[in-house]
């Protein structure tokens, strides 16, 4: 486990931009880092897995959020987007090999359209969050509630000490990235059809 | 000494935030692995459960009876795990920033440790540095008033041989008294001019200290007792026990040092009844003896200047100034310093430090 977190830090994984002729500037992500072991045993766990994407480039900023969820009954990946240029779109995908070819094979607008130069330094910061945000309320809940009632808790829970166990599980359970990676690349403009 | 109680005022407010963020996080960790204990650590019933969602598709695709309750199940236990997955995350990153803690309030540590004692070779320094100007300077006063010496001493000698000529061819002409009133007159004012080379003689070649072992206590007692009745308004006490304080110093120039100190608590005092209390303290590696007085203090022009040579408070002709000038030089000749503490309308203290004995 150790070796694959550290083959995942050093893992060189390139990302394409491009200046889209509308003037937005999109990516396409490595297909290697939905396949990485530490990307997939997140995805397989059923929890709601969000990635921000965020962008910035010569004074255009934007952001994107692609959230994958494992459906563990269907076993199937429901997937929503909602891009810079505030398109949102969900699919449906059947396996792992259909989620990398659509993860490496769909540009994602990432700053929505802006006057760019013929190319463009662009600073991409990805982060995975390993769970969405009703899923964290939902542990936060059910944690305070089975520590209410822990046969092995030391003290009873008293109502002077549950405001306090509250603030203490809800400052605990937050979601913290589990990857954090930054690219600087250039970004050509797209050629006339 | 501000800067260094702020120092240490940002540092133990840093260590009280890390001590308890380190606690927060400990306790916060201990909560979570209340629950997950036993159940997320161990991978066998993190299986045993997800072959419970296979067994439940499985027995719903076998009987479609039952496929709404197997669902119902299905997502029971699939719930299950994914609030245990939650915790097991929560735990890994509690784990993780509680050794960042760990690790921060080591180097934390290790950094203020190192600071403290850059600080305090660096003040050493700075004070060898002080010590050292100081001492180059007091040369070229040294240098000056051997020369000057020399320049008064030296006409001063054929002076006196020239009055005796002279006394010699008028007591032949003259009434001898008259001629013997004129010639002690000459000779009392050639003294008062020998007097003052002397001092410049005595700032000039001051000697190498003669150093041997030397228990403070009782040279202060000793001192007190010598003296007690030198100077009639001042009263002398040892305000200290200290059986330890032992130094390596010679005893008559130190003993010199603490009567100059005496002698200007005197004067100062101006008729006045007043005291000089002698008080031994302990520093890293040194000795003091501090020498305070309940005097009217020093005028504040001179204080900058205090060990500088010529510097007086007093009128012309009633001193040279050069008293504390050559104390300072003993004791820096020791190896130790003589330093002004403070100096208030309620009195003066100065501090004599000599480095301990090293046994």
């Amino acid at each position: 486990m150790l070796f694959d977190a550290v083959a995942t830090i050093l893992a060189a994984w390139t990302v394409v931009a491009t200046v889209a002729r509308t003037g937005a500037v999109t990516i396409t992500l490595p297909a290697e880092l939905i396949k990485s072991s530490v990307v997939k045993e997140q995805l397989t766990s059923g929890l709601t897995t969000v990635f921000i994407v965020a962008a910035s480039a010569d004074g255009g900023r934007g952001e994107a959020r692609i959230s994958v969820r494992y459906e563990l009954w269907e076993e199937r990946y429901f997937v929503a987007i909602a891009d810079a240029a505030g398109q949102q779109r969900s699919l449906t995908l059947a396996s792992d090999a259909e989620l990398a070819a659509w993860w490496s094979g769909s540009p994602l607008v990432v700053i929505a359209p802006h006057t760019f130069a013929k190319e463009v330094e662009v600073d991409i910061h990805l982060r995975m969050l390993p769970f969405s945000a009703r899923e964290e309320i939902d542990a936060q809940r059910w944690l305070s509630r089975t520590l209410s009632t822990a046969p092995e808790s030391t003290q009873p829970t008293s109502e002077r000490s549950a405001p306090i166990l509250r603030a203490l599980v809800e400052t605990s359970i937050k979601r913290r990235p589990l990857l954090d990676r930054h690219w600087r690349v250039r970004a050509a403009r797209e050629g006339p059809r | 000494m501000r800067s260094r109680l702020q120092q240490r005022t940002v540092t133990a407010l840093l260590l009280l935030i890390t001590v308890s963020s380190l606690l927060f996080f400990g306790y916060a960790l201990r909560l979570v692995s209340l629950v997950s204990r036993g159940l997320v650590a161990h991978r066998e019933i993190e299986a045993q459960l997800r072959q419970s969602l296979d067994d439940q598709r499985r027995l719903s695709q076998l009987d479609p009876g039952s496929a709404t309750e197997a669902r119902r199940r299905f997502e029971s236990i699939a719930t299950l795990l994914r609030r245990l997955r939650v915790l097991e995350i929560t735990r890994e990153n509690l784990i993780r920033q509680t050794e960042a803690l760990l690790i921060g309030a080591v180097a934390l540590l290790l950094a203020c440790g190192v600071a403290a004692a850059f600080d305090r070779s660096s003040r050493a320094a700075e004070a060898d540095r002080r010590r050292l100007r100081y001492l180059e300077h007091l040369s070229a006063w040294q240098e000056a008033a051997r020369r000057h010496a020399h320049e008064i001493r030296t006409p001063l000698t054929a002076i006196r041989m020239e009055v005796d000529r002279l006394t010699a061819l008028a007591q032949e002409r003259l009434p001898s008294d008259e001629i013997e009133t004129m010639r002690a007159s000459i000779v009392r004012e050639i003294g008062h001019l020998t007097d003052f080379t002397r001092n410049f003689t005595s700032f000039a070649a001051i000697p190498t200290p003669k150093k041997q072992r030397l228990e403070l206590q009782r040279f202060l007692a000793e001192f007190v007792a010598t003296f007690a009745n030198a100077w009639p308004n001042l009263a002398l006490s040892v305000a200290s026990d200290n059986e330890h304080a032992v130094v390596n110093a010679d005893a008559d120039m130190l003993r010199g040092v603490i009567v100059n100190l005496a002698s200007n608590s005197s004067l100062a005092l101006n008729g006045r009844r007043g005291t000089l209390t002698l008080q031994l303290a302990r520093t890293q590696g040194a000795w003091c003896v501090l020498a305070a007085d309940d005097g009217p203090g020093l005028p504040p022009m001179i204080r900058s200047r205090l060990f500088e040579p010529y510097t007086t408070s007093r009128g012309i002709g009633e001193g040279m100034g050069l008293g504390l000038a050559i104390s300072r030089k003993v004791l820096l000749d020791h190896g130790g310093d003589l330093e002004l503490v403070e100096s208030t309308s309620r009195g003066t203290t100065f501090r004599l430090t000599l480095p301990a004995e090293e046994r």
